[in-house]
């Protein structure tokens, strides 16, 4: 555990901190509760609503898809510090990965999950009305 | 009791407790934020064990990342469905025998037969021993979690995606 | 034993390959643009086969995790039939439901590669992640019609109790690394035959949680709640696939597990195994005999059929082990076939997969009742059929390993369930269909699968014997 005191130290000051700000304003702030200021989110998209919009199901697609790429990049980092010992076989070995992994990338880009603004949906409706 | 000893002590405690908070509580939102904590005192654990590359792994992809998508998948869930999901636990009484049964088991074999104590002797840097055992010894299972990851983003995105 | 060559791995490679060409195919394919994805799918299975046939008595080993010795590349070869004749059935189905035929193809290929995987692994960390490839497969699969809540319902209940079975799973090779220092199962042999007299529980833990992933996997009583539902829920071909190619797949990584690494301790599993063998013949058989539902019906019939394989684990002498590939093979085919009928006999309104839609069926199509009776009989192990002789081969080796208990039991259950299974034939054949809708013609490619399965069950009871000798070879090299 030697060289992690700093660290602790920072967890230590961090909770801290938040701890006696929540405390304060707990303490001092006023207690007024309104409906809106109990909502889980007081701002963003409120947390029920219409079962038609299904625009929201696409913030959950990209998290999912910046995980899965997450993973591949928490990959890199001990290829990156085996790099010398690990030469060519190791590059070609990750490339490989790395190309797997973009077939899912080219798919999930030309199924629009990554197209966002009004342009591509309104893209989309001309493609479904030609089709 | 050394320090390692007491920090121990002190992670089992936070992981068990945040653990059944997680089941327990009826909130889903504070079901996923004791989650956090659970995976965050995971990553205490591994750093324990001087796994620091693990610990930030732990941070980065699961407090991160899999409680990110967590609260995705409630906030969305609920919107589709219009009203606020309560967790239904039922069977919690059944549920607790069993998994005492099972720890009962497992920890009265441990006790009896415990696991060699001594660490495995592991090279100056862990994080580089495990590029190159991932690159080498396990280079296979390296890349079919590739293909995994791929079937998984296949169904997640045709169950997920908008009709067209 | 280490070799760099990636030989061994060769057949799972072209059938990943494959699956990859379909999700890029799927994703340059221009709005209602029609691809011949199911043909590039058949093109990498074979590839596979021909791969396979070429590794034989070669016992390739490929960066020491993937053994392709006879007894994976048997398995390989069934499992390689199964994905064929799904795809063949498939053709059919998915233009008639509608299916998204590029993520449909690209995950029955996903999910064969992991298949394949799981039954040449020799590193418990590749049987898992073969098994999480081919679990996230299926349970897409399971839910494909995502317009139809009781197929998403499906789904996900086989997802959540799939997960956790996993999480046995991981728990269990966890324990295992932890006692042998390897993943390795050549090296954790080593080591628990080294540790046979030690008595030490911690093995004994790490056995029961390898046991109950795998429990669950081959849908063995108690854990088989998820089969019925998922296997009623999903698309007839889907659940063809599913019980048979996931069976067949965790089988194979069963007995290379618990036959070779954990042989030493066979005393300690093999009652385990038996009160498994028990409860799932008992239990599928008579449930099933209650069902009105055709699918549901057959997923007991095979929750009932994994009880047998099980017997022919718990009596683990040659006989046994060869009656184990054969067996699978000729359940393999017989089962995928009779999913196949049900599949071909719906229409996207309708499953038609109830009993009394099966009423007077021989008068509206004689060809189809005749195909589904050959499997029904082969299911109910009557002779000449594959089921019969592969029945015959799992009871006379429990009763030659002194099994005579388990082997009264599955004669049994097999004649109760020939009550079940005749039902269906009778109702085909003695009743006049009432209000007959006329089932959508059948396509050549999926007849062709049909009568080619079905030519396969009668020549496997007739002449089983270079099967089985090339089952009992394939068995001889490992354990």
């Amino acid at each position: 555990m030697d060289g992690w005191l700093g660290v602790i130290i920072m967890i230590a000051l961090g909770v801290g901190f938040a701890a006696v700000m929540i405390g304060l304003s707990l303490l001092l702030g006023p207690h007024n509760p309104t409906p809106e200021k109990l909502a889980p989110y007081e701002c963003g998209m409120p947390a029920v609503g219409s079962a038609r919009e299904r625009h929201s199901v696409k913030f959950y697609l990209v998290a999912m898809i910046f995980l899965l790429f997450d993973i591949e990049v928490a990959f890199l980092y001990p290829w990156a510090v085996a790099l010398r010992d690990l030469g060519w076989a190791g590059f070609v070995q990750l490339v490989t990965f790395f190309l797997i992994l973009s077939v899912g990338y080219v798919y999930v880009w030309r199924k629009g999950v990554l197209d966002w603004g009004p342009a591509a949906r309104a893209g989309r409706h001309a493609a479904r009305r030609a089709a | 009791m050394t320090g390692d000893v007491l920090a121990f002590w002190g992670l089992a405690l936070l992981l068990v407790g945040s653990a059944l908070a997680v089941v327990l509580s009826k909130n889903l939102f504070h079901a996923v934020l004791w989650l956090a904590l659970a995976l965050t005192g995971t990553a205490g654990v591994f750093l324990l064990l001087e796994a620091e590359f693990l610990a930030a792994i732990q941070l980065l992809l699961y407090a991160g990342g899999i409680v990110t998508i967590v609260v995705f998948a409630i906030v969305v869930t609920e919107r589709l469905v219009g009203e606020r999901i309560s967790q239904t636990s039922r069977r919690i009484a059944g549920g607790a025998v069993v998994a005492a049964a099972l720890l009962g088991l497992i920890v009265s074999a441990i006790v009896e037969r415990p696991l060699a104590p001594a660490e495995p002797s592991i090279g100056a840097d862990l994080t580089r021993t495990i590029g190159e055992l991932v690159q080498t010894r396990f280079v296979l299972p390296f890349e079919l979690l590739a293909v995994l990851m791929l079937a998984a983003l296949m169904g997640a995105v045709y169950f997920a995606r908008p009709d067209d | 034993m280490f070799s760099s060559g990636i030989d061994a791995v060769v057949p799972m490679l072209c059938v990943t390959l494959a699956a990859l060409a379909v999700m890029g195919a799927e994703a340059f394919r221009a709005r209602g643009e029609q691809l011949p994805l199911g043909g590039l799918g058949v093109v990498g299975l074979v590839g596979a086969a021909i791969s396979a046939v070429l590794l034989w008595n070669r016992n390739a080993v490929s960066f020491g995790v993937v053994v392709a010795d006879n007894f994976g590349l048997f398995v390989t070869l069934v499992l390689l039939l199964v994905a064929l004749l799904t795809i063949m059935f498939s053709s059919t189905v998915v233009r008639r439901d509608g299916l998204p035929a590029g993520e449909y193809y690209a995950l029955v290929l996903f999910a064969t590669a992991g298949m394949i995987m799981m039954a040449t692994a020799n590193d418990l960390l590749v049987v898992f992640i073969a098994l999480e490839i081919l679990s996230i497969a299926v349970y897409v699969l399971t839910g494909i019609r995502r317009d139809d809540s009781r197929a998403i319902e499906a789904a996900f209940k086989y997802f959540l109790l799939g997960a956790f079975s996993s999480a046995f799973f991981l728990y269990g090779i966890a324990f295992t690394y932890g006692l042998a220092g390897s993943t390795r199962l050549d090296r954790v042999g080593t080591y628990m035959a080294a540790q046979s007299m030690s008595g030490n529980p911690l093995i004994l833990v790490a056995l029961g949680l390898l046991l109950v992933g795998f429990a669950f996997k081959i849908s063995a009583v108690p854990f088989h709640m998820w089969t019925p539902d998922a296997y009623e829920g999903a698309p007839a071909v889907v659940t063809g696939f599913m019980s048979t190619g996931v069976k067949a797949a965790a089988f194979a990584a069963f007995a290379r597990v618990f036959l070779s690494v954990f042989e030493p301790f066979s005393g300690e599993w093999a009652p385990l195994v038996w009160l498994l063998a028990a409860a799932t013949m008992i239990l599928g058989t008579v449930v099933g005999v209650a069902q009105s539902n055709l699918k549901r019906m057959l997923a007991y019939s095979s929750i009932a059929h994994g009880g047998y394989l099980l017997v022919g684990l718990v009596a683990a002498n040659q006989v046994g082990k060869a009656a184990i590939l054969f067996y699978l093979l000729a359940y393999a085919v017989t089962n995928l076939a009779a999913f196949g009928v049900i599949a071909l006999l719906g229409t996207r309104e309708a499953a038609n997969d109830e009993l009394r839609d099966y009423a007077g069926l021989w008068h509206t199509r004689p060809a189809l009742a005749a195909l589904m009776t050959v499997c029904l009989l082969s299911l109910g192990g009557l002779p000449p059929t594959a089921g019969f002789i592969g029945k015959w081969y799992i009871f006379s080796a429990a009763v030659s390993a002194g099994y005579y208990g388990l082997a009264v039991i599955g004669v049994l259950t097999s004649v109760v369930s020939v009550f079940f299974y005749l039902r269906v034939v009778v109702m085909m054949y003695m009743t006049d269909r009432p209000a007959a809708i006329a089932p959508p013609p059948v396509s050549a490619v999926a007849m062709a699968a049909l009568v080619a399965s079905i030519a396969a069950i009668i020549a496997l009871g007739i002449l089983p014997t270079p099967v089985l000798d090339f089952a009992a070879q394939s068995i001889a090299t490992i354990f």
